[in-house]
């Protein structure tokens, strides 16, 4: 495999967690690829590890074996001050219950992974409202959360997770909260993320109609790949 | 009485809950402590200062003073003055059929402090032969008694501890040569016991005064008081105040110890405030975090006041136990304290009983405006709403 | 700083706690401010004292003759001289109390920092039963230039009451120096008006020296000039007196600290609880800054962060109200010293915020350091 073309490459890859005395294995030795420019879809029944692999691949957790090279990083090597810095720069994340801070506007939550750059205040104000305008938010920029509906609030999410203009976007159950249509208006936004601007996206998802959008699919079962679907773009 | 029983209930499921609440209710203790641990300790210096001035009263005497005297200090009364004085009915008679009266005088000497070497004036007391018999509580504890018309005092056991130099065999400067201290004495721990204690004439010859300060007797009763003052005021050559020593002393006490009483209640409020606040905040967030049990005990059928008066007695619980640990934090740090009023008044800071009950009040008093607005709003819970968000 | 909306929205998020924990920290702060601005007053009371300048007082008692200022006036190196007697009075009600300073013109030349004209203590000279009054006092009295006014005393005068009336010459500015105010009667109506059996004496004399480093050998010497009379003195200097005078009573500086200790350890325990529930609630959202980049270490100073600005924002609202406290002092106990608001004691306020923020927020910042992300957000 030719890493410069990969965006994400799991190699052998083991992770247990521990439940009170017990251990639980839930990863188990895994090798896993993701190229530039995909949008892959991780499907899997509970258990199967799939949010596992996506904390890996997005530098929130750590293998108890095994390599993680995202972006020709290996996050392994990385130390926690250094992963938190890396995570700034190169990975964005969508989450089922969007995870916005509820006293911020808009603008504000969507801003928050900029604070930590060197960019000045006009700077991070340009930045915010680029991608408020990709994800057509534009007038509601100043809003709180609890003003937005659940869509709305998912593009805010998913406006904070392309500002600092990342490698690679990490989604985990992205419409598990939405209703169809919503679901759909979300997953195209995504689909569009990925194909005029070439981002690598990586959606864990249980929805088959979700995993449509995605150009490739992967199902994972305790913690092993059992197939590959590759869908036409 | 199916409130009271509910209400014993609710209160009991409320304490129960309080170890969850561990750290919580402990910010209520801790400022309960703290408001009356600060007021107790401050309090303890008016209240042992006046103790010390007051246990020297006895209600059996009377102190004749110069008209409009506030103090023993003047020098107005005259030996003729104080002859006339002793020939007043209803004092009492010693054995040797002498009236038990002493015309007395103060005087104050310098001394260094001990326990902050710091210079002041203490007082020495010229007192007449039938002072000791005027006064029961007095004990000679080692040394022996002055001989009147020497250079001899004796110094109280309190005096000799709060300040330098008062042994046995150490000397006092007076205006006509050194005086020496020839015995110890006790009175009980009253103001007296920190005086040094002389023969008066000579004292006042030594001072070239011709006038008493005061004239202290004892009554044949306490209710021969009223025919003793009458005879005096009655007198047109005499131009005295009489009152009961009680009365004297209190006023004495009054005199030193009202502005640091109010001090001591001032920054009390003060911080009582900041505890208040701290109750509000608290129990506030006792209720919230209780949102689900207090929905769910409404529904089931308690009424709102037992709900509302079992967070009302959580706070006084938490308030009284606070309270208890700031008093005794107080009493273990300053009662017994020996200090002294400048060079006038040696006293120990006491935190008595009745600083206690105040301590107390006060913590109650907190815990239940702290805890009326939460426990309010534990009573007005929406029980409906409560629920459905669960 | 760029993370202030960050904190700013932190404590908007239960708005009555907020409030109510800074108003906590407020009370708090502003007992401190009191205490310790009462320190700075008696240190400054202390400081404004003159070392060249020496009080004589009664040895045994608290009278002695005036007659030996012209003694005194001989002794190698004393410039100015002035006597005093003090009357106790007060003016209708016995709250409003008075300490009338009797004395003559030279008191001016030995207190120049009273900064009162020398024509209007000539004017006293000639009136007898004048009295100068400066402004705190006269508005608080109502009185005004002009007035006839009688006061209760302790005295004797001549017409066997203890009234003694005052012709009120001059209402002077206030002075710094002298907080409580000043009042300033002539000796002679005092001297030559009292009928309590005493005459030509005073209760302090008070006088300059060239050089204040003789002041404790010129102030034996004059103790010496009366160590045999019947009424021997002492002689301290002004300063070392205030000194003595404020210890005596009252260890302030003990008081102080233990009264601002015991405020401080109320608010570090309602904080640090404050903290450490607000954190608990926010550990969502703790999570998701971790996972947008912030690091272990980043998280947890913006909770030092937050405990800080709540600290110096509730002491900076103490000591404000600390700087009005005197006015609500002096209706309870008039008189009474004020505390003044100097860097010292703004400094100290800021230092203790500081350092209770640090130990209330430290163990909810080390929770939110600790804090795994993952295991946060599988809670979701």
């Amino acid at each position: 495999m030719n890493e410069i073309m990969d965006a994400v490459v799991l190699r052998d890859v083991v992770k247990t967690y521990r439940r009170g005395k017990e251990k639980i294995e839930v990863l188990h030795h895994l090798d896993l690829s993701v190229k530039r420019g995909e949008f892959l879809a991780l499907m899997g029944p509970s258990g199967s590890g799939k949010t596992t692999v996506l904390n890996l691949i997005g530098g929130l957790d750590r293998p108890d074996n095994g390599e993680v090279i995202v972006a020709g990083e290996d996050l392994t090597r990385l130390s926690g001050g250094q992963l938190a810095t890396w995570r700034s720069r190169h990975v964005g994340f969508v989450f089922q219950f969007y995870n916005l801070m509820p006293m911020l506007s808009a603008e504000r939550n969507v801003g928050l992974p900029l604070l930590l750059t060197p960019l000045s205040r006009a700077e991070r104000d340009k930045h915010v409202r680029i991608a408020l305008d990709i994800v057509g938010l534009a007038d509601r920029a100043r809003h709180k959360p609890g003003e937005l509906s659940g869509g709305q609030q998912q593009r805010v999410a998913i406006a904070r997770a392309i500002v600092a203009d990342p490698t690679i976007i990490v989604c985990d159950e992205p419409t598990g909260d939405l209703d169809r249509a919503t679901a759909d208006d979300i997953l195209a936004l995504l689909k569009e993320l990925n194909q005029s601007q070439g981002k690598t996206i990586v959606m864990v998802t249980h929805d088959q109609k979700a995993a449509a959008y995605a150009s490739r699919q992967l199902n994972l079962d305790k913690g092993q790949i059992v197939n590959e679907v590759g869908i036409a773009a | 009485m199916r409130s009271f029983h509910q209400i014993v209930i609710v209160t009991s499921l409320n304490i129960r809950g309080l170890p969850q609440r561990l750290w919580s209710s402990l910010v209520i203790v801790v400022g309960m402590a703290c408001v009356v641990g600060v007021l107790l300790s401050m309090l303890s210096f008016s209240t042992g200062l006046s103790r010390s001035i007051e246990s020297a009263a006895n209600p059996g005497r009377a102190i004749v003073l110069q008209n409009g005297a506030r103090d023993e200090f003047g020098q107005a009364i005259t030996r003729e003055a104080a002859t006339a004085i002793l020939n007043a009915p209803g004092i009492q008679f010693d054995t040797d059929r002498r009236p038990i009266a002493s015309p007395e005088n103060i005087n104050l000497v310098p001394v260094m402090r001990r326990d902050r070497q710091l210079p002041v004036r203490m007082i020495l007391r010229g007192v007449s032969p039938k002072a000791f018999a005027l006064r029961p509580e007095f004990r000679l504890t080692s040394g022996r008694m002055f001989r009147p018309g020497t250079h001899e005092l004796i110094a109280g056991t309190a005096a000799q501890a709060q300040f330098e130099n008062l042994n046995i065999g150490d000397k006092v400067i007076m205006p006509d040569g050194e005086w020496e201290i020839v015995g110890a004495f006790g009175t009980g721990g009253d103001l007296i016991e920190g005086q040094l204690l002389g023969d008066v004439d000579t004292v006042m010859a030594s001072r070239r005064t011709n006038g008493y300060g005061s004239v202290i007797v004892r009554l044949e009763s306490p209710d021969r008081f009223a025919v003793f003052a009458e005879a005096l005021t009655a007198n047109p050559s005499l131009k005295v105040d009489v009152q009961r020593q009680t009365d004297f002393y209190k006023q004495t006490a009054g005199q030193f110890t009202t502005f640091y009483t109010t001090v001591a209640y001032l920054l009390g409020s003060i911080i009582g405030v900041g505890a208040l606040f701290g109750t509000v905040n608290i129990m506030y967030s006792a209720v919230a975090s209780r949102t689900r049990e207090i929905a769910t005990l409404r529904a089931v059928g308690y009424g709102a006041a037992p709900v509302a008066i079992s967070v009302l007695a959580e706070a006084l619980l938490l308030g009284i136990t606070g309270a208890f640990i700031g008093a005794a934090v107080a009493w273990l740090i300053f009662n017994g304290n020996r200090n002294s009023f400048g060079g006038f008044v040696v006293f120990d800071l006491a935190v008595t009983p009745r600083l206690f009950v105040i301590g107390m009040g006060w913590a109650l008093g907190i815990a239940l405006l702290g805890g009326a607005l939460p426990a309010i709003r534990a009573a007005r819970l929406p029980v409906a709403t409560a629920l459905r968000a669960m | 700083m760029k993370f202030l909306p960050l904190l700013w929205a932190a404590l908007r998020r239960k708005p009555a706690r907020t409030l109510l924990t800074l108003l906590s920290i407020t009370v708090a702060f502003l007992l401190v401010g009191i205490m310790s601005g009462l320190n700075a007053r008696f240190a400054k009371l202390v400081e404004d004292a003159r070392v060249d300048r020496i009080v004589v007082t009664a040895r045994y008692g608290v009278w002695f003759p005036v007659a030996y200022v012209d003694q005194i006036v001989r002794v190698g190196g004393v410039k100015d001289i002035a006597h005093l007697a003090f009357i106790e009075a007060t003016y209708q009600e016995p709250t409003n109390r008075l300490n009338i300073q009797m004395t003559d013109t030279r008191l001016l030349a030995v207190q120049p920092e009273m900064n009162i004209e020398p024509r209007i203590f000539a004017d006293l000279d000639r009136v007898q039963d004048g009295l100068i009054l400066s402004q705190g006092l006269a508005d608080r009295l109502r009185i005004t230039v002009g007035d006839k006014v009688p006061f209760a005393t302790d005295r004797v005068y001549q017409d066997g009451s203890r009234r003694w009336a005052f012709n009120v010459l001059a209402v002077v500015p206030d002075n710094e120096r002298f907080p409580q105010g000043f009042s300033i009667g002539n000796f002679k109506y005092l001297n030559e008006g009292r009928k309590d059996g005493l005459r030509n004496v005073v209760h302090r004399i008070v006088f300059l020296i060239d050089n204040p480093e003789r002041a404790s050998a010129i102030a034996n010497s004059v103790e010496q000039l009366f160590a045999n009379s019947p009424a021997p003195v002492i002689a301290t200097p002004e300063r070392t007196l205030i000194e003595n005078n404020l210890r005596g009573v009252i260890d302030m500086q003990f008081f102080t600290y233990a009264v601002s200790a015991a405020s401080l350890f109320m608010i570090l325990f309602l904080t640090g609880n404050v903290m450490a529930q607000s954190v608990r609630e926010r550990i969502p959202e703790f999570a998701v800054m971790k996972t947008v980049g912030f690091s272990d270490r980043g998280v947890s100073a913006l909770v030092l962060l937050e405990t800080t600005v709540l600290c110096l924002l509730g002491a900076g609202l103490g000591l404000v109200l600390a700087n009005a406290a005197p006015t609500l002092t002096s209706a309870i106990l008039p008189g009474a010293p004020a505390p003044i608001m100097t860097p010292g004691v703004i400094g100290f306020a800021i230092g203790c915020a500081v350092l209770v923020a640090i130990i209330s927020g430290a163990p909810a910042a080390w929770r939110v350091k600790q804090l795994s992300i993952a295991e946060a957000l599988a809670g979701r």
